[in-house]
């Protein structure tokens, strides 16, 4: 009797502990692959572009550099050729010629086309204020102020940094640079502004006493500005695209 | 044992299945696995102290790890840390459950110890 008790008890602490075990083990296994699925989570690369060496990215960079420049070859060339074709159809008849001098005109208000003329240069450098402090570098409403000026006193073509200034064209900053016409540009280096125009009447917008020139003065910046003789302005080298425009 | 190997079976399909944790579940894993780990060692001592009760383990394993997510994403809602109240009440319950173990395991050896001494 007492046996049998006992070998009962002993069957039910044996059925209890194997209770125990695999219900712990159960919830083990439960536990494991969320620690697991964590651990891979956790490790995972953030994103594919930072498991690029700079190296690779510098090469990348040179490589598309070549191809813009040999891409921007080919457009001129490809422009040449065009001007030659729209000659020829010139010289063959006279509406014909007519048509070209309006689309030439407009190629010149659009900024299509390379220009030169008299006009006045700008030249805008931080250089000697970096070492002191709290220098504002050239932003981009100076260079917005600045082309606004030379628009008002009657500029007919104006680049910056040799992007030409078109009616599309954007000048914003991005971190430290500045980009004009989507194309980035160094805020602690010289920035060039050329302006095609009377240059006495350009020189005079800019020299005005209280004026933008003198605002920038006023912040250690340096301005230079001299009236020139021939100033070649290029043509816009983006292409835009009219989706919208109905 | 079997625990032990529960846990190495679970890690194994965890680092073999092509399952990540979806970005929106992320902060709240990590306080379920405290939790998780919390109910484990309540439930290896409730083994030791023979007290071991399974629905009262199963029960409180899903349910830590719900109320534990559920608070971290009443924090994130209301921009108040609660999950830290989890991890503080977890981590804390945790060493005092490993405490435990760890004496009660000793005593048991000494014991038996004591045992065979004394049927030699």
């Amino acid at each position: 009797m007492g046996l049998q008790y006992l070998e009962n008890w002993e069957r039910g602490e044996i059925m209890k502990r194997l209770k125990f075990q695999l219900s712990l083990g159960i919830i083990c296994i439960l536990l494991g692959l969320m620690i697991a699925v964590q651990f891979k989570t956790v490790n995972a690369p953030k994103a594919s572009v930072s498991n690029k060496r700079v190296e690779d990215l510098v090469k990348e960079v040179e490589g598309l550099t070549a191809q813009r420049d040999e891409l921007q070859k080919k457009v001129a060339e490809a422009q040449k050729k065009v001007d030659e074709l729209e000659k020829n159809a010139a010289n063959s008849s006279t509406s014909v010629a007519l048509l070209k001098e309006e689309v030439d005109n407009l190629r010149k208000l659009a900024g299509t086309t390379p220009v030169e003329g008299d006009g006045v240069a700008i030249t805008l450098s931080i250089q000697d204020a970096l070492n002191t402090n709290d220098v504002i570098p050239i932003n981009e409403y100076d260079i917005i102020a600045i082309i606004n000026e030379l628009n008002a006193a009657q500029a007919e073509a104006i680049s910056i940094n040799g992007e030409r200034y078109v009616a599309r064209t954007s000048i914003r900053t991005a971190g430290a640079a500045m980009k004009i016409n989507g194309n980035p540009y160094d805020m602690y280096k010289e920035f060039k502004i050329y302006a095609i125009g009377n240059p006495d009447v350009l020189y005079a917008a800019l020299d005005l006493t209280g004026g933008v020139i003198d605002q920038l003065e006023e912040r250690q910046i340096k301005v230079k500005i001299s009236k020139e003789k021939n100033i070649k302005i290029p043509g816009i080298s983006k292409n835009f695209e009219t989706k919208y425009i109905k | 044992m079997i625990p032990l190997i529960g846990l190495l079976i679970g890690i194994f399909i965890g680092l073999f299945l092509k399952v990540n944790i979806p970005n929106i579940f992320a902060p709240y894993v990590p306080v379920a696995i405290l939790a998780a780990l919390d109910s484990v060692f309540g439930g290896v001592r409730a083994g030791i102290e023979k007290k071991f009760d399974t629905e009262i383990f199963v029960s409180g394993f899903f349910g830590n790890i719900i109320l534990a997510a559920g608070l971290t994403y009443l924090g994130d809602r209301l921009d108040v840390p609660i999950y830290l109240a989890a991890v503080v009440v977890f981590g804390s319950r945790l060493f005092n459950n490993f405490a435990i173990i760890r004496r009660l395991l000793i005593e048991r050896g000494r014991e038996k110890i004591k045992h065979k001494e004394e049927q030699l």
